[in-house]
């Protein structure tokens, strides 16, 4: 197991490699300057040649590539064109509210996508059923934006419940972790209702049922294990998704996320900061990946078999599954 | 008093563009430390008749129609569902077709064992639960020590020793045995058989063996219930059905059996396919492929009627005959 999760995180360098050079690339074919933005719409032409001398802007491709990747294997992000403080540091001041919202939306998302899936599922074709599909399309199709502006509407300026902007307390946290969290729940929400009614009929659960197990073991001890693989990897990927930041949602509640400067640096061409934010997510995103591997071989057996005996299960892979 | 008793079972599958009408009036009754072999094709209703008497029938679609079930004398069809779950797996309990299958892949077979345990002797420690569980794998022949693998760790032969184990051990007064042989090899096959054999002797549990394979049902049983279209065409001891076989269709099913001390070269299969359950023949299920039928066998479905003591045959072919014997 251990020997997997060493080979895991080794593949992301080359992983890692690759996304920077495609962001540097676009990055280096998109229109804009940044030294013209640093400088103005009137400065000279002189001005900002010499400018793109000293930020090393008009050296080739290749060169100014390798010296990225020279610094970045320095640990060494570069330094923000706007603000001059090293990207590093800006990147990271972002991030735990990122992380934050994430991780509270996506529990948000699996509280209420898993009970009701589940009951949607026991309860198949009944109104329980009916009405969580009905919630869940409602759920799918509202765009986050809209849902945010509403959710400020009733809880911040009817009600004065909540706080409509900031991240700075947990109160501030309610909104925007319910706007992203409920998209989020609809597709968990089917996802878990067709796994468990795909598991609820496999024959292992009448063996169950024949032993003489209450409908409550059944479902809780023998179906929601084998029913969770898929629900998991679908909560894996919503929520690598949102440790990039939520850029809508982010915009609409005012918070002080990844995903607000992601698109504040786009606008000025701040490349730096581009790039290390890319590599973050990036990073984070095959992290998030390899937990939910490593969550798989806990949940079933099978897989964790796999991990541990690697070479001789590598033939076993293409005809087992 | 018989221990357990079917009369007149019915149960269809109700789904929206139609009715299977997959049993169709099953009556049998056993003593205690018989076994009776139901056999029959594929379809042919022997999983469904076993699936009602522990009342597992998926419903919906399934739904038991009419009939009566008497383990001991008490109605199961009438009792409680919380009273039915205390049966299941401690009274009653089934070996399941597919050993593949009806094992949990998340949990240890030593849990999956102990489980039934636990749930019919409240109070028993987990400990001693699991030592039962043990010793029920070393009964099918499994060392103990495998207790805390998965059921993908097992070949086929030995998962089906483990649903065994799992069926066993409450010490069940019925066991309903579902093509306990079927996915097996032949040399495995041997080994379970002798297995139940040597477990019906000494625990002198009763038992249904369901199976299509005429060579188990001699082996080990002592009766027989013919299933066709979701109807005990023939029933009697062993001795009754495999002697003298009456109905068309039985002896069909053993005219398909080649002879050893023959030279074959061709099979000789029962012409035809089973009717489609949920559009069956106004009369005799069988009429369609049977090779003595006669008009009314088109209109009218024959009641069972008493060839000899206790042999029961659905044709109007033994019912003149009885009636000339009477």
């Amino acid at each position: 197991m251990g020997k997997y999760i060493g080979k895991r995180i080794i593949s992301m360098i080359p992983v890692l490699l690759g996304v920077s050079l495609i962001i540097f690339t676009i990055l280096s074919f998109i229109p804009g300057d940044p030294a013209r933005m640093i400088l103005g719409d009137e400065a000279e032409e002189e001005a900002v040649q010499e400018l793109r001398d000293d930020m090393g802007l008009n050296d080739p491709f290749v060169i100014r590539y390798v010296r990225y990747v020279k610094d970045l294997l320095k640990g060494d992000m570069g330094v923000s064109y706007v603000t001059n403080q090293p990207v590093s540091d800006e990147v990271f001041s972002r991030y735990p509210t990122t992380i934050t919202l994430a991780t509270v939306s996506t529990l948000v998302a699996v509280l209420i996508a898993i009970p009701i899936g589940i009951l949607s599922a026991i309860y198949q074709n009944t109104l329980i059923d009916n009405v969580s599909r009905v919630v869940a399309m409602i759920g799918v199709s509202m765009p986050n934006f809209w849902q945010g502006l509403l959710n400020i509407l009733v809880f911040s300026v009817y009600l004065k419940w909540l706080p409509s902007s900031g991240f700075s307390s947990p109160a501030h946290w309610v909104l925007p972790a319910l706007t992203i969290g409920t998209s989020g729940a609809a597709a968990i929400m089917r996802t878990t209702r067709s796994s468990m009614l795909e598991t609820i009929r496999q024959d292992y659960i009448r063996t169950a049922r024949a032993k003489g197990a209450s409908e409550t073991t059944v479902i809780w001890k023998h179906a929601l294990r084998n029913a969770l693989i898929p629900v998991m990897t679908v909560v894996g990927l919503r929520f690598g998704g949102s440790l990039g930041g939520s850029v809508v949602s982010e915009q609409v509640f005012s918070i002080p996320g990844l995903g607000k400067l992601m698109i504040d640096s786009i606008n000025n061409r701040n490349y730096p900061v581009i790039l290390g934010g890319v590599l973050l997510i990036a990073f984070a995103y095959g992290i998030i990946n390899l937990v939910v591997d490593i969550l798989y071989a806990f949940i079933d057996p099978r897989i964790k078999s796999q991990y541990s005996s690697g070479k001789k299960l590598k033939k076993h892979e293409g005809k087992g599954e | 008093m018989k221990q357990l008793e079917v009369q007149g079972l019915h149960v269809h599958y109700i789904t929206d563009t139609a009715v299977v009408k997959a049993v169709n009036g099953v009556s049998f009754a056993l003593d205690k430390g018989e076994t009776l072999g139901l056999v029959g094709e594929t379809g042919a209703g022997k999983t469904t008749t076993a699936l009602s008497i522990l009342r597992l029938i998926p419903n919906p679609p399934g739904k038991i129609m009419e009939g009566e079930i008497f383990l001991d004398g008490s109605p199961l069809l009438k009792i409680k569902e919380s009273e039915m779950r205390k049966l299941r797996g401690n009274k009653i309990a089934m070996i399941f077709q597919d050993p593949m299958t009806s094992l949990n892949p998340v949990l240890t077979v030593g849990d999956q064992i102990a489980e039934v345990i636990k749930f019919h002797n409240k109070g028993i420690s987990l400990a001693d639960a699991h030592k039962r569980a043990a010793e029920m794998l070393e009964v099918v022949g499994i060392e103990a020590g495998r207790m805390g693998e998965y059921p993908h760790q097992f070949s086929g032969g030995m998962k089906q020793r483990v649903v065994i184990a799992i069926a066993l051990a409450c010490n069940p007064d019925i066991l309903i045995a579902d093509e306990p042989t079927t996915a097996l090899d032949v040399t495995i096959q041997a080994q379970v058989l002798s297995l139940m054999k040597k477990l019906k002797k000494e625990r002198e549990t009763t038992m249904i063996m369901i199976t299509h394979d005429l060579g188990v049902v001699a082996n080990i049983c002592d009766k027989v219930g013919i299933m066709y279209a979701g109807e005990i065409v023939e029933y009697g001891t062993l001795e009754q059905v495999y002697r003298n076989p009456l109905h068309p269709y039985t002896k069909g099913l053993f005219a398909s059996i080649p002879d050893l001390n023959k030279e074959v070269h061709r099979l000789t299969p029962i012409k035809g396919l089973m009717p489609d359950p949920s559009n069956l023949p106004a009369g005799c299920a069988f009429c369609p492929r049977c090779p003595v039928a006669e008009k009314q066998c088109e209109t009218q479905n024959p009641e069972k009627t008493e060839a000899e003591e206790g042999h029961f045959v659905a044709c109007f072919c033994c019912q003149t005959k009885g009636k000339s014997h009477g």
